[in-house]
């Protein structure tokens, strides 16, 4: 196998060079991309999520799993924060904790550094009762040899049933995941919530490990394992042997590092999960940490090749043709101008699916704000009158923030669906999704010559299929990148997530989105947020500390939270939406004027060789002898990529993969106690 | 132009009708029929109707749109409809729509009539407001300067126009409702009509201060006429136009119909008149509806009433 | 004779606050059918344009639906816009697909017939709605199919079909 850190040295040199190569023939426009293609290959981190409701020994797991002397995440806490740990490489040991303080009105993040024992005085219920200090995330570096190949650890606060926050910041990490831990206990079964999360966890992730954590809590394990196989194949649509749930004891494994005692590493059967977590690291590296940018520069280097190639084919058979290729390309070039200026359908079409979308968003709100009127009507009709006492009234009073926040979080999923398919839709439109440069080439019916010495490169049939896959997001179009800022966007909505420019910037995102999230998100949690909870919690502390409540005043205290929770979450939306649309439709004129410059980087090479004064028998020897270079630098790619290919072969002896089609509902939903007329019309 | 046509046409064959639309006493509004009997079955089996619109007495028609309708399979009804239109007056077609007429049975032509009653018939009994029949005095807010804006809407675009009619009146230029409703469709606020929500927010888009309520009152309208905003209500133009109370359809759709306030004539306090710029029909400029009618028809809105004020657009024209 | 109530849910949805801010004001609503989500009874009402011509209305696709709680009426569970669904897509909303009113209204004369014949297929909804809140048959299947065919417009039912077509289907009978 080949040394990961060799490969990534000569990597970044690759590109280095690439650049160096690109600006030296003339391609400035080219030269940039692999330069910024090289800084984000140096930034990528492979990232492995924790995820699961609090208490199912998440934290427990991670500690085992790093096998650090001392442990990193407080275990002994009863319930952790909203904070967010994130733990990656150092050479030296380095515990950050930030927190938010408001400043003139805006939450600004502050980073303070601490020492690893200070760690539960932050995260842990008990330091840091219900998160008064503001901490937003806790970044953790250490000189653990297992994480020095650029391996993230995050651990996120637990999806707990009763907590909205929690649910939300660990929603917004998922678009980011490359692998997902996927924990329950064998104490008790998964709920609903948990398969529902999951579920939306695999829509963005398919690489997920099941760990079952405290085997050794309950002798019946089987039983429990047995369950949570069923649910999650039906959850997901997939067979039940593509679920593999891999039951571990933490505390054995700690004790392991205590003792060293072999009977309780092999009762922990941490040795069996391990192997099975690093071989699936060890599988996806490549295909998540190099591919996709070898093949960006590939790219860029192609199209280099494609023009220098032809211009030594047209000048050696059909000079006149070279002129023309010149107005073919400026005609590219015009085209682009008159998105940007006079074929302006394009935008309207945009606006007016943004519109649509934010109609919808409305009424799916209303439709939110109905699901939890309706169960505030049902619980009313269970408790009777003991929903006025303090203990009842706070759980309902969660149960309505959770279905509010479930809701939210369909929203959110289709909204970033939509804009997605609403983006792709807008590049086919437009051609983006063509090599403008090419359809230039093209446009000139002009017959490559095959006998000559310098030839067009050839296209892989695959190619397109693997661009497809792996393919970087430059910019916000990406999906991913949509999934960030929609879920930022919700994240503020719900005021806990406040800090999503941190963490954005921590996760390496340009600054420009950075700088997105903080507007969103310090818009959002000044006064209207602080109503929201504020107002919430009002209501709580009314009937807490009642006097004489009744049914009525209970009913109302809650259905004015429900409501104004559902005007200030629509107000939200559409000033959210109107942001997103604009970052949209600037990442389009991003990608017009990044099109020109490469269009006229190619005209003013083509130009050079039509009105140089050189023979042309010297003309064609210099563009064979860049033909040359640029090829031979594409070779070395390839070969790069072979290495890279290597590493997934590997022991690979992953997970359940593939199965893309669409989830369907889940089939736990229990059956109606009464049973059920049948009717031919419903 | 028009006289090139009346002494081309030949008796029997065609109808023509001539209309004065905007109240000048020149006729500015021509239909002509065209009924051509193809086979010699001694039955139109095309009937071709072409409308003239000049309201600017150029003879040069400022609308102009041709509908052919036609007897495809012989049976004696027209069951295809071709329809060509140019809206402003270029000489060419900007519309161009075709379709089949499927279901519908010219028989039923007599009792459809019973049913609803058509455009011709609204506001007949009303009169319309004209400022040498009425006492200045008694009349309230400003509409003789409104009148001119009026104009029949194209489309389910009543929303569209009645903003346009008071985006003429508080800005003093000219829009088009086109263009209006093309800005109204790029920002979701008109798709097959517009909400009420929506209304108003053409407005907003030019910068007029607008301010939407319910449950209005007539003395909520006199007063807001009396500081010289503009008004635009939602209600049901059925129970103005025909005194119809009750939806077709579904029930309770029955705030159906935008239109512009302009004034009120309270010269007999026993007979209260509320005028309106109504562009959903040929005769709407100026109509002087009953009060106790116009509340009616009023009610199913929830009196809805958007503002917009003149202030705000004076302040900003001079600042 | 006493107001339908399935007439007077589909009202106040048509007058609440929902419908005013999502639903163009110059649509009219259809014939609602019945749904049941998560064992709570909802109701459908379909939303189109249809344009006053010189004799009826022509009458546009079906363009959009919302689902309310029949208990609740002013508060709403989901609303489709159906111009911008896949499956609809091929459905052109630029012209008429018919015209009001159809051959089986033939025999009505005047529009308080028609309204009073509207009123009829309500209370048939009525039944309908009692019986599967109380968990029994519907025994007012047939006559409800018979007014149901008679006033269903022939040229939207593919649109109604596409919305729900066990329900409508149910009642059909053409």
């Amino acid at each position: 196998m080949p040394d990961l850190f060799v490969l990534k040295k000569d990597t970044a040199e690759c590109f280095q060079e690439g650049a160096a190569l690109a600006r030296r023939l003339g391609f400035n426009a080219a030269a940039k991309t692999i330069a910024e293609t090289e800084k984000d290959f140096l930034e990528k981190k492979l990232m492995v999520v924790t995820v699961g409701e609090m208490k199912r020994g998440k934290s427990s797991m991670l500690n085992a799993l790093l096998g650090e002397k001392e442990q990193i995440f407080p275990v002994n806490a009863s319930v952790a924060t909203n904070a967010i740990t994130i733990v990656r490489y150092g050479e030296e040991e380095k515990v950050e904790v930030v927190t938010e303080e408001r400043k003139k009105g805006i939450m600004l993040p502050t980073t303070k550094t601490i020492h690893r024992t200070e760690i539960p005085n932050y995260v842990s219920e008990q330091g840091n009762p219900s998160n008064f200090k503001n901490v937003r995330l806790l970044k953790v570096e250490i000189p653990n040899p297992l994480l020095k190949e650029g391996i993230v650890f995050v651990d996120t606060p637990g999806v707990g049933s009763l907590n909205i926050s929690h649910a939300e910041t660990t929603y917004g990490f998922l678009p980011n995941a490359d692998l997902l831990l996927f924990v329950s206990d064998a104490s008790s079964g998964l709920t609903e919530t948990e398969l529902n999360f999951l579920k939306r966890g695999y829509k963005y992730c398919k690489n997920v490990l099941f760990p079952l954590t405290k085997k050794d809590t309950n002798p019946r394990y089987k039983e429990i394992m047995e369950d949570n196989q069923y649910k999650i194949s039906a959850a997901l649509g997939i067979s039940i042997d593509e679920v593999t749930l891999i039951p571990i004891s933490n505390t054995a494994k700690i004790r392991y590092l205590e003792t060293q005692s072999k009977a309780a590493l092999a009762s922990s059967n941490f040795p069996e999960f391990e192997r099975l977590m690093w071989s699936t690291i060890a599988a996806k590296r490549g295909e998540i940490m190099f591919l996709p940018f070898l093949e960006q520069v590939r790219q860029e280097t192609f199209k280099i090749d494609e023009n220098i190639v032809a211009q030594y084919q047209l000048l050696e058979s059909n000079k006149e043709k070279m002129l023309e290729l010149i107005a073919n390309l400026k005609k590219e070039i015009e085209k682009y101008k008159s998105f940007e200026s006079t074929n302006l359908q394009w935008k309207s079409e945009l606006a007016e699916s943004f519109a649509i979308m934010q109609n919808n968003n409305i009424a799916a709100l209303s439709s939110m704000e109905l699901e939890a009127t309706n169960h505030l009507e049902d619980r009313i009709t269970a408790l009777g009158v003991k929903i006025c006492e303090p203990e009842y009234y706070k759980q309902v009073y969660n149960e309505i923030n959770n279905i509010m926040s479930e809701r939210l979080l369909e929203l959110k999923d289709q909204m970033i669906d939509k804009t997605v398919e609403e983006v792709n839709r807008v590049n086919i439109s437009l051609g983006l999704n063509v090599d403008s440069c090419q359809r230039a080439l093209d446009g000139l019916n002009f017959t490559p010559k095959k006998d000559l010495d310098v030839v067009f490169p050839k296209r892989k049939a695959s190619e397109d299929a693997i661009r497809k896959g792996t393919k970087i997001s430059r910019s916000i179009v990406g999906g991913s990148k949509i999934g960030m800022v929609i879920g930022g966007l919700l994240g503020a909505a719900l005021a806990v997530f406040a800090g999503p420019a941190v963490i954005a910037a921590e996760l390496g995102t340009t600054v420009a989105d950075a700088i997105f999230y903080t507007a969103i998100s310090s818009s959002m949690t000044g006064t209207s947020i602080g109503g929201f909870l504020g107002g919430a919690k009002g209501c709580v502390d009314a009937v807490t500390q009642g006097r004489d409540v009744d049914i009525p005043v209970v009913r109302k205290a809650l259905t004015n939270h429900i409501n104004e929770s559902r005007i200030l979450l629509t107000k939200i939306m559409n000033e959210g939406m109107i942001t997103l649309k604009g970052r949209v439709i600037n990442s389009f004129e991003t990608e017009f004027t990044a099109k020109k410059r490469e269009l006229e980087d190619n005209i003013k090479q083509i130009e050079i060789t039509v009105n140089s004064t050189k023979p042309d028998q010297e003309k064609l020897e210099e563009l064979k002898r860049n033909a040359e270079t640029i090829q031979k630098y594409m070779v070395r790619l390839e070969e790069l990529k072979d290495t890279v290919a290597s590493l997934n072969n590997t022991e690979q002896d992953s997970v359940f993969q593939g199965n893309t089609g669409d989830i369907p509902v889940s089939t736990l939903v229990p059956e109606a106690e009464k049973k059920e007329m049948e009717y031919s019309f419903l | 132009m028009f006289d090139d046509l009346l002494s081309a046409l030949e008796p029997g064959e065609e109808n023509l009708f001539a209309a004065d639309t905007d109240g000048d006493s020149i006729a500015d509004t021509f239909i002509v029929e065209h009924n051509i009997d193809t086979n010699g079955d001694g039955m139109a089996d095309i009937v071709v109707t072409e409308t003239f619109v000049d309201l600017d007495h150029d003879s040069q028609p400022g609308y102009y749109s041709i509908t052919e309708e036609t007897d495809t399979d012989g049976d004696g009804l027209l069951d295809h409809t071709v329809f060509l239109e140019d809206t402003d007056g270029d000489s060419f077609f900007d519309m161009i729509a075709e379709w089949d007429v499927g279901e519908y049975d010219m028989s039923d032509m007599e009792s459809l009539e019973q049913l609803e009653a058509s455009d011709a018939e609204a506001y007949s009994e009303f009169g319309h407001f004209a400022p040498t029949d009425v006492d200045m005095d008694g009349i309230i807010g400003t509409p003789f300067e409104s009148l001119d804006s009026w104009h029949v809407q194209s489309d389910n675009t009543c929303a569209v126009v009645s903003q346009e009619f008071v985006l003429e009146n508080l800005l003093d230029r000219e829009f088009d409702e086109g263009e209006l409703r093309a800005i109204a469709e790029e920002h979701g606020w008109y798709d097959n009509g517009t909400s009420m929500e929506d209304v108003g927010k053409l407005l907003e888009y030019y910068g007029v201060d607008v301010e939407q309520s319910t449950e209005n009152t007539l003395d909520d309208l006199r007063s807001s006429l009396l500081e010289n905003n503009q008004i635009i209500v939602c209600l049901d133009a059925d129970e103005i136009w025909s005194g119809q109370n009750e939806e077709m359809f579904g029930p309770g759709m029955d705030a159906n119909h935008t239109v512009q306030v302009i004034g009120m004539d309270e010269s007999n306090p026993d007979d209260v008149k509320i005028i309106i710029n109504d562009s959903g029909v040929t005769n709407g400029q100026g109509v002087m509806v009953p009060a106790d009618l116009f509340v009616d028809a009023w009610e199913d809105s929830g009196c809805f009433m958007l503002e917009a004020s003149c202030a705000t657009i004076l302040e900003a024209q001079q600042g | 004779m006493e107001q339908s109530r399935m007439k007077e849910v589909i009202h106040t949805f048509n007058h609440s606050e929902l419908c005013r801010k999502l639903i163009p004001a110059e649509l009219a609503s259809g014939w609602p059918c019945l749904k049941k989500v998560r064992g709570k009874l909802y109701i459908v009402i379909p939303y189109f344009n249809r344009m006053p011509v010189k004799s009826g209305y022509a009458l546009y696709p079906i363009y959009c639906s919302a689902t309310i709680p029949w208990k609740m009426p002013e508060k709403m569970l989901d609303f489709t816009v159906y111009t911008i669904q896949e499956n609809w897509k091929d459905v052109d909303y630029s012209k008429p697909v018919g015209f009001f009113k159809h051959k089986a209204l033939e025999d009505i004369r005047t529009k308080d017939e028609y309204i009073a014949l509207c009123n009829r297929l309500y209370r048939c909804y009525d039944e309908m709605v009692l019986a599967v809140l109380e968990n029994k048959p519907f025994a007012g299947e047939e006559k409800m199919a018979g007014l149901f065919s008679k006033l269903m417009e022939p040229s939207l039912y593919p649109f109604y079909e596409k919305i729900n077509k066990k329900f409508y289907s149910n009642f059909y009978k053409m």
